[in-house]
């Protein structure tokens, strides 16, 4: 894939030197970049208003969301302070957050709200993730790491039974065929009411529950209680 | 006894109708009472200089100008002025009188600072006339009108007055307690030196000597107490005595004199009672002639003065230093005054009832004017008592309510401790398990690694770093804030789902259905904390390949059903799993309910209930 977005000149806001270095590692590895460190979210601000006064803007920031607090007394405390400086002042370079902080809320809540470009967990796959999320702004795409992925995902797929399942697997524990069901369902005017929602119900529902069959399903949730 | 505190209550009289002179300006100025701010402004000299004579004069003609104008803050103001009058001319009856009417015509205009101002003064007269608990009533009742009040300069002469009333009842400890507060809440030298004096004063017929002494001293040290000539003069008189009476070896005659001398000289009334009554004192036991002249000389000021407590005290020792003949018609004396004195006390306090409850019968003079004495005498005596039992019931309520409140407090803050704790060695117990013995692990590893193989094992030490790192991040997300509010829908959908992974899968019923931004916050908090700390169990102990968690909002309670397919949990470990136990006590805060099923085998099942 060609890349059709230039990223040359980064800035890595990072308070433990050994973690910064790696990631300009890494970087290099990737493309031909120029890196700029900043220890402070204060600098870092500094530093990226100058170079867009001076003509000469980030193409990336790369940030750390938290910061040990020291003598220095900051204005500027942490990641997302830094990065809604950087929007209030309408700069607008692309963002990766690099944090350990994996909360699928709070990573979403960093796309949209300020419209960051990445979020990478720090952790063991980091480096190649590094190169995932390079190759993907470079094509102007956004990345998350796989395993806030997966939370999200897992949040989105939480499996979830409403009360039309437990009137079918009722039914299904009175001996019901699925066609008696969906009967009973068009009588009482409850809808969706189709034979063949009632069966792609049963699926999911026996797939969330491990059931081989209907009636194993009915027996487990008559076993929790459900029915 | 008490004459040598008494004295001094005339002079804050004076002081708090001085101070209410400068200080009092109605804000809202309208044309016909700006020009009574003008006359008004006459009299505040002619108070200063003393003169009294064209005081009155002027007094009265601005007396007429308040009534044209109906204005209630003057007419306040003249009757205030009224008392300072009769209060100079020793005429306590018509002050408090006057007062009252004053009072009166400030409570109309809710104008709290001079309500409390002329309530002390009222409290001070009756105090001097030894209606004591009523003084302490009216004292009480301005203290009232003075709370939240910004002008808090004469709280303090509110405080000597209860201080005096206590030391007249002999009720010395309470005195001190007084004169202390009274102490602490003034910033005028002559208020606090005078204050000291009483305090000093408490402390000498307590029979705490060496506390009044230094007390005494360290007053005679400040030299600008020459500048009040009467408190001087008090507090050589008593500095003496007390030396005397600490220590009976000691002659104090030359500065008692000397004290003596000073308040002939100032025509002191008051402290010339107090000094004859020493000199009486000292000599009882030298020279009964000398003790005789002077019990008789402070007889004599007590009888100009109306003080009966000390023409009680003179007679006293009259009839020790006096002849026997003349002793015993001294003791006739005595009784006989004894006896009218019971007489008076009451008489002095039904009659201050009286005339507060007169001017309040004026206001409501055309109402009441059937109203038949009997039933007006017997009104005096409900209001008495229903003063008493309001004052009773309202101290009793402030009481049991503080009692409760600070009971409550002491509970809460120790479920906020037992809280704290469990959660404390939760997370030790964590950083133990998880991360010290795992990093343990990792350094013996290294260590027993050779040279040769460290490339090789480099792969694997990372791999285990990773998951020790993965450990204390959980402990972390376990232990922080969280999203509360807006977002916490999402919060705890992210919680429940984080434990869903290939061999545990979760079901929700009803999730959405619950309105959960609605939750009140504390709620919130210990909701996802008692989820979490259920399904952290099910995760590490259960065994279960399912779990359902259902919600359901009914009209008053949210219901949450949990079920799992686990190994369930007996009775006893129940008891013993520190987790669990706290969420009992979380959902208790939350005046809810949580019930575990426990059939070992059967999975468990758990039922939360929080009121909405």
């Amino acid at each position: 894939m060609n890349p059709t977005v230039e990223i040359r000149k980064i800035i890595i806001t990072e308070d433990v030197e050994s973690i910064s270095a790696g990631v300009e590692k890494n970087l290099n590895k990737i493309s031909k970049v120029s890196v700029t460190h900043a220890r402070y979210c204060d600098d870092a601000w500094l530093k990226m208003k100058k170079a867009e006064f001076d003509g000469e803007p980030f193409d990336l920031l790369i940030t750390d969301l938290s910061f040990r607090q020291d003598h220095r007394d900051v204005t500027l405390k942490g990641g997302e302070d830094l990065i809604q400086a950087l929007r209030n002042d309408g700069i607008k370079c692309k963002i990766i957050v690099f944090s350990i902080e994996d909360k699928p809320l709070k990573v979403q809540n960093f796309f949209n709200k300020f419209g960051i470009d990445a979020y990478i967990l720090k952790g063991r796959s980091d480096s190649r993730e590094f190169v995932k999320a390079f190759k993907a702004l470079q094509s102007g795409e956004n990345y998350v790491s796989e395993e806030i992925k997966e939370k999200i995902h897992s949040k989105r797929n939480m499996a979830k039974v409403e009360e039309i399942d437990l009137l079918i697997i009722r039914h299904l524990c009175e001996g019901k065929t699925q066609d008696e069901i969906s009967f009973f369902l068009q009588q009482k005017d409850i809808k969706p009411n189709s034979v063949s929602t009632i069966e792609k119900r049963l699926k999911s529902l026996r797939e969330d529950f491990s059931a081989r069959t209907n009636i194993e399903l009915a027996l487990i949730f008559k076993e929790l209680g459900l029915v | 006894m008490k004459t040598r505190i008494i004295s001094y209550l005339l002079y804050f009289i004076l002081i708090i109708l001085f101070s209410c002179e400068k200080n009092e300006k109605i804000s809202s100025d309208t044309s016909p009472t700006a020009s009574l701010d003008f006359e008004v402004e006459k009299l505040n000299p002619l108070i200063e200089e003393n003169k009294t004579e064209s005081l009155k004069l002027e007094l009265n003609r601005f007396h007429k100008l308040a009534e044209e104008s109906q204005n209630n803050f003057y007419l306040g103001k003249v009757y205030s002025i009224k008392g300072y009058l009769n209060l100079r001319e020793y005429q306590n009856d018509s002050a408090f009188y006057h007062l009252n009417l004053a009072k009166r015509y400030f409570s109309e205009i809710k104008d709290s600072l001079n309500i409390a101002k002329s309530l002390t003064n009222m409290a001070i007269i009756q105090s001097d006339l030894g209606d004591y608990s009523g003084s302490e009533l009216t004292a009480t009742e301005a203290l009232g009108f003075l709370e939240n009040q910004s002008d808090q300069s004469f709280i303090s002469s509110v405080y000597n007055c209860l201080a005096i009333s206590s030391f007249s009842q002999k009720n010395y400890e309470e005195a001190v307690y007084w004169y202390k507060l009274a102490l602490n809440s003034t910033d005028d030298l002559y208020s606090k030196q005078l204050y000291k004096n009483n305090l000093a004063a408490a402390y000498l017929h307590n029979g705490n000597y060496s506390n009044a002494i230094s007390e005494f001293i360290s007053l005679l040290k400040q030299k600008s107490l020459k500048e009040s000539p009467k408190l001087y003069s008090k507090v050589i008189d008593n500095l003496a005595y007390a030396q005397w009476k600490q220590n009976p070896a000691l002659n104090p005659e030359a500065d008692l004199k000397k004290a003596l001398k000073l308040r002939e000289s100032l025509e002191d009334q008051w402290g010339l009672i107090a000094s004859h009554s020493h000199l009486s004192d000292f000599f009882a036991s030298t020279s009964k002639e000398k003790s005789l002249f002077h019990a008789e000389k402070m007889y004599e000021n007590a009888s100009r003065l109306n003080s009966p407590n000390d023409k009680l005290e003179a007679l006293q020792k009259m009839i020790y230093a006096a002849e026997p003949q003349k002793a015993k018609g001294y003791a006739m004396l005595y009784t006989e005054l004894n006896d009218s004195l019971t007489k008076t006390r009451n008489l002095s306090r039904d009659k201050f009832a009286k005339i507060r409850y007169d001017s309040d019968r004026n206001r409501e003079e055309n109402e009441i004017l059937r109203a038949e004495t009997a039933e007006q005498e017997l009104e005096i005596e409900r209001r008495k008592v229903n003063g008493v039992i309001l004052i009773s019931a309202i101290v009793l309520i402030c009481g049991s309510a503080f009692a409760f409140f600070r009971i409550q407090k002491i509970k809460n803050q120790k479920r906020i401790n037992d809280e704290i704790y469990a959660t404390e060695s939760k997370i030790a117990g964590k950083i133990h398990d998880n991360l010290a013995n795992n990093i343990y692990r990792i350094m013996s590893d290294l260590e027993n690694t050779s040279d040769q193989n460290l490339t090789e094992k480099k792969n694997e030490l990372l791999n285990q770093l990773d998951s020790v790192y993965k450990l204390a991040r959980d402990i972390s997300r376990e232990n922080a804030p969280i999203e509360i509010g807006e977002h916490f829908e999402e919060e705890l959908l992210s919680l429940i789902s984080s434990y869903k992974n290939e061999n545990t899968n979760l079901v929700l019923m009803g999730f959405s259905d619950v309105n959960w931004k609605m939750l009140e916050i504390e709620k919130q908090i210990q909701l996802h904390k008692v989820l979490q700390e259920l399904l952290t169990n099910m995760k590490k102990h259960s065994q279960a390949s399912l779990v359902v968690l259902s919600f359901q909002s009914e009209k008053n309670n949210l219901q949450i059903f949990y079920t799992d397919n686990g190994i369930g949990i007996t009775e006893n470990q129940l008891n013993t799993k520190n987790g669990l136990r706290i969420t009992e006590n979380r959902i208790e805060k939350l005046k809810g309910s949580i019930n575990f099923v426990c059939e070992p085998h059967k999975g468990l099942k758990v039922n939360i209930k929080i009121p909405l």
